[in-house]
């Protein structure tokens, strides 16, 4: 009878501590997957749903009209010459990016190392993750567009238009823009993961006569290399929101000649009547079907090419 | 020892902090602290070249009236929150505003998707629920014939009130043009050359061909406007100045002078699509290919079948040649002009600009930038005590000829367009307080009474987009730019360009002519074949495009508008 009323309790005792623990743990997810499943999954599935109807105005009603949007943007993305220069600028911009990655981690190895005018590069770099986008966009504006014509005018004697006023030089002044706009964040998180390495290893290498060539590819960068490998795959995420900046600095008014999918989608969701939805949930539908394959490409890719920490 | 000094310091500044953001919360609470005996309306304003005085003068003008007034039980009288911004109204349903003036309002979508209350029982009660108001008639009354047909179209019922009237264009410094003698002479018939005067000297006609109105000795032909610039130049004087910093602005004097050139009545087929039949029927003249540099014009009679033909109206060639003709002369605009330079700039540059004796003749605006310049103008009345008060500024009438001088008699009626889609509405997610619906409904008609129309004018030197009748008392003692501003639009046809064709009700952001949308995106064929577009034509004429290419570029094809429309008119 003990023993049984003892196992009894035992038993109470123990699923009234698993029921605790469930609670604790329901408590702890369902907020979190609540949002999931409205800020995600729901606005996802309706954006779906949407890409294959058709809004009727005189109803407030949607009609299903299968393939119709996905047929419209293949002919808007074929036939509409803005389209291609959008999707040229895009992945040009992305091939920039890729390039210029290895930038920010030179200069996170550079202030990491505090070589000489490491605190100089550190303001430049954070400056413009700390002051509000519209004013940095318009304290550019006026640097590009008004002093360096003023400049060039008083040392040359020569009157040019301003960078962005020029046809020919806007969209290189916007990428430069975008790089530097960005590279704040960028370092931030690289020169955090050099801070993690163990002083102990980069002594240990020291004392073993490394170079700092030697000691940046053979240690600083295996051992970031989770973070890099993360920019690379997010940024293959984010390839066709890439707006490059443009609606802080034109508004809704930006040349076709400086647009990117990212910036097309934006503006036409900002400006769209409910009747647009539907098209756009397509085009964006369409383009998600491209960057996730490229994702998990790189992902895998990155797994197999990566320097080893060994 | 010295860990707690540390500690202690440490503990001082964080006290410091935290009185500072007790102290920061009060005065906040204190600032918007509710008065409990009263109703509350709260009401958000559009910012921008109106401003948000008249509405502030309105409110307090409404409170006294219903001070005595009881809208809920235990409370007595009423309180207005005015909430002055530039939002967008994408989330209206989620904003604690009852009550909405904007701008770029594209209605049908909003009622469509129940986001605006019907106020169709205000529209059409008596304005004499209006307490101590004496109308007999109602605001349904006050509406023009199309657009309360424009803004009925989906279901029959109101939710929306037409707001103010901005038409888009030039607007010029009197002083100045009287100053310099820019004013254009009559011109006798064997006379080629444009002469000039002051306005005390012989006067041409203008573009409306009548003697002693309000566009004598203005420029009635393209080719005077040309030759008045030669003459500005000529004397020093910078003939425009405009934002460079929203291209968009440009469409004003784009849009300006298409509306100009095309009248009220073909203008609007762009919207109504239906041209009618017979003898009443209105042609739009369409460029069906070009001789040389010359358009090919011709009529056609619009429906909503052949729609597309619209993208290819003469006016909008010539606006566009005129464009192109002032923009290969950079000594036709003022140097301040760079990619920078704001809106506000640019009109207070051109307001201190003859006082500082580098003038600029001309400004390209929306007529609303007096009302915005106040403070400039304000600052330039104190800086310059003798010369800067009382200032003549005016819209120009816009010429509607291409070549020659408009002789007495030959004129055409000026035309202006209303064009930044300004209402006002209700917000629907207050439907279920019958309370602040009440007041909400109330104090919209309070503000289409006659005497707050007048009172808003008073303010703005701006026109609600409703009729009513100003006296002569009022006119006379507005600003100069008021005065003008009421003769001009007396003496005009104006284009309210809604319609409650379902091409336009289904699509209404397509058809908007000015400011942030597409009405002037062009496919440029370069000489090679391919095509550029292009947002803006300066930006195409500063590739060097013509004005014929940037033109070609808006055609919409009628595969394109059978596909875009072709369910609402093809079975």
């Amino acid at each position: 009878m003990f023993e049984k009323t003892g196992r009894v309790t035992m038993n109470t005792k123990k699923s009234f501590k698993l029921d605790h623990k469930l609670k604790f743990y329901i408590l702890m997810l369902i907020f979190p997957l609540a949002q999931l499943a409205v800020f995600y999954f729901a606005v996802n599935v309706n954006s779906i749903k949407l890409a294959f109807e058709e809004y009727d105005m005189y109803n407030n009603s949607y009609t299903f009209v299968g393939l119709k949007n996905f047929s419209q943007v293949i002919n808007v993305i074929l036939n509409e010459s803005f389209m291609k220069t959008a999707f040229v600028n895009t992945f040009m911009i992305f091939g920039i990016g890729l390039i210029i990655m290895i930038i920010p981690i030179l200069l996170s190895y550079f202030i990491f190392k505090k070589y000489f005018l490491h605190g100089f590069f550190k303001v430049c770099l954070f400056l413009p993750s700390v002051i509000s986008s519209m004013s940095l966009v318009l304290c550019f504006k006026y640097g590009v567009d008004v002093a360096i014509p003023e400049i060039w005018k008083l040392v040359f004697g020569i009157e040019v238009k301003g960078l962005l006023s020029n046809n020919s030089t806007t969209l290189w002044v916007l990428i430069f823009y975008s790089v530097w706009f960005s590279a704040g964040s960028n370092f931030l998180l690289y020169l955090g993961a050099m801070s993690g390495i163990s002083y102990s290893v980069i002594e240990a290498a020291q004392m073993d006569g490394v170079t700092p060539f030697q000691e940046f590819t053979k240690i600083i960068f295996p051992l970031i290399f989770p973070t890099f490998s993360t920019f690379l795959v997010t940024s293959f995420a984010g390839l066709f929101s890439n707006q490059l900046n443009l609606f802080t600095f034109y508004g809704e008014r930006a040349e076709y000649r400086v647009y990117t999918i990212g910036y097309y989608l934006y503006k036409s969701v900002y400006m769209a009547q409910t009747a647009d939805y539907p098209y756009l949930s397509a085009l964006g539908l369409m383009l998600t079907c491209v960057a996730i394959p490229l994702c998990f490409i790189t992902k895998k890719l990155l797994a197999k090419i990566g320097p080893s920490v060994e | 020892m010295i860990k707690t000094k540390r500690n202690s310091v440490i503990r001082f500044f964080a006290i410091i902090c935290a009185a500072l953001m007790c102290f920061l919360s009060v005065s906040c609470g204190g600032a918007n602290k509710k008065d409990p005996t009263k109703t509350y309306l709260y009401v958000y304003n559009f910012d921008g070249g109106i401003g948000t005085e008249w509405l502030y003068n309105a409110a307090s003008r409404f409170e006294k009236l219903y001070a005595g007034e009881s809208f809920e039980a235990g409370k007595t009288g009423v309180k207005i929150e005015i909430g002055p911004g530039k939002a967008t109204l994408d989330t209206i349903s989620k904003s604690p505003y009852n009550v909405f003036f904007s701008e770029n309002v594209f209605y049908n979508d909003f009622i469509a998707n129940g986001k605006v209350l019907d106020i169709t029982d205000i529209v059409r009660n008596p304005l004499s629920d209006v307490k101590g108001c004496e109308e007999t008639g109602n605001i349904e009354k006050k509406l023009f014939e199309d657009q309360a047909a424009a803004l009925t179209a989906l279901n029959g019922k109101y939710y929306f009130l037409p707001h103010y009237e901005c038409y888009p264009g030039i607007s010029y410094d009197r002083d100045l043009f009287n100053k310099k003698s820019f004013f254009i002479a009559e011109r006798s018939s064997s006379d080629t050359i444009v002469k000039f005067t002051d306005s005390s000297g012989n006067l041409s006609v203008g573009p409306d061909g009548i003697r002693n109105t309000y566009d004598d000795g203005l420029p009635s032909s393209y080719e005077e406007f040309y030759a008045m610039m030669n003459k500005m130049v000529k004397y020093g004087v910078d003939p425009f100045i405009y934002t460079g910093q929203y291209s968009s602005y440009i469409n004003y004097l784009l849009t300006g002078l298409w509306s100009a050139y095309s009248g009220k009545d073909a203008f609007m087929l762009n919207v109504n699509f239906n041209s009618g039949t017979g003898e009443n029927a209105v042609p739009a003249k369409i460029v069906t290919g070009f001789n040389g540099d010359m358009p090919i014009i011709e009529d056609e009679l619009i429906s909503a079948n052949n729609g597309y033909l619209m993208s290819q109206e003469a006016g909008r060639f010539y606006a566009l040649s005129f464009l192109s003709t002032i923009m290969a002369n950079s000594r036709y605009f003022s140097t301040k002009i760079t990619d920078v330079l704001s809106h506000l700039e640019a009109q207070t540059d051109f307001v201190f600009s003859s006082l500082d004796d580098k003038p600029i003749a001309m400004i390209i605006e929306g007529s609303y930038w007096y009302n915005e310049a106040k403070d400039a103008l304000k600052a330039s009345a104190n800086q310059f005590p003798e010369t800067g008060v009382d200032r003549d500024f005016s819209i120009m009438p816009l010429p509607r000829k291409i070549t020659g001088q408009v002789k007495e008699g030959e004129g055409t009626k000026n035309t202006l367009m209303d064009c930044l889609a300004s209402y006002c509405f209700i917000n629907a997610n207050i439907k279920d307080n019958p309370v602040t619906v009440r007041l909400a409904k109330t104090f919209l008609q309070f503000l289409y009474t006659d005497a707050e129309l007048i009172n808003f004018t008073n303010t703005t030197a701006i026109y609600k987009a409703v009729k009513y009748n100003i006296s002569e008392n009022v006119i006379n003692n507005m600003s100069k730019f008021g005065k003008h501003l009421s003769e001009i639009r007396a003496a005009s046809d104006i284009i309210r360009p809604y319609s409650s064709h379902p091409i336009y009700v289904n699509a209404q952001s397509k058809f908007w002519y000015v400011g942030v949308t597409n009405a002037w995106n062009s496919k440029v064929k370069n000489n090679d074949g391919s095509i550029t577009d292009y947002v803006s034509p300066l930006s195409a004429y500063r590739d060097k495009k013509t004005a014929i290419q940037y033109f070609n570029g808006i055609n919409v094809t009628q595969k394109e508008w059978s596909s875009l429309y072709g369910k609402y008119f093809l079975n």
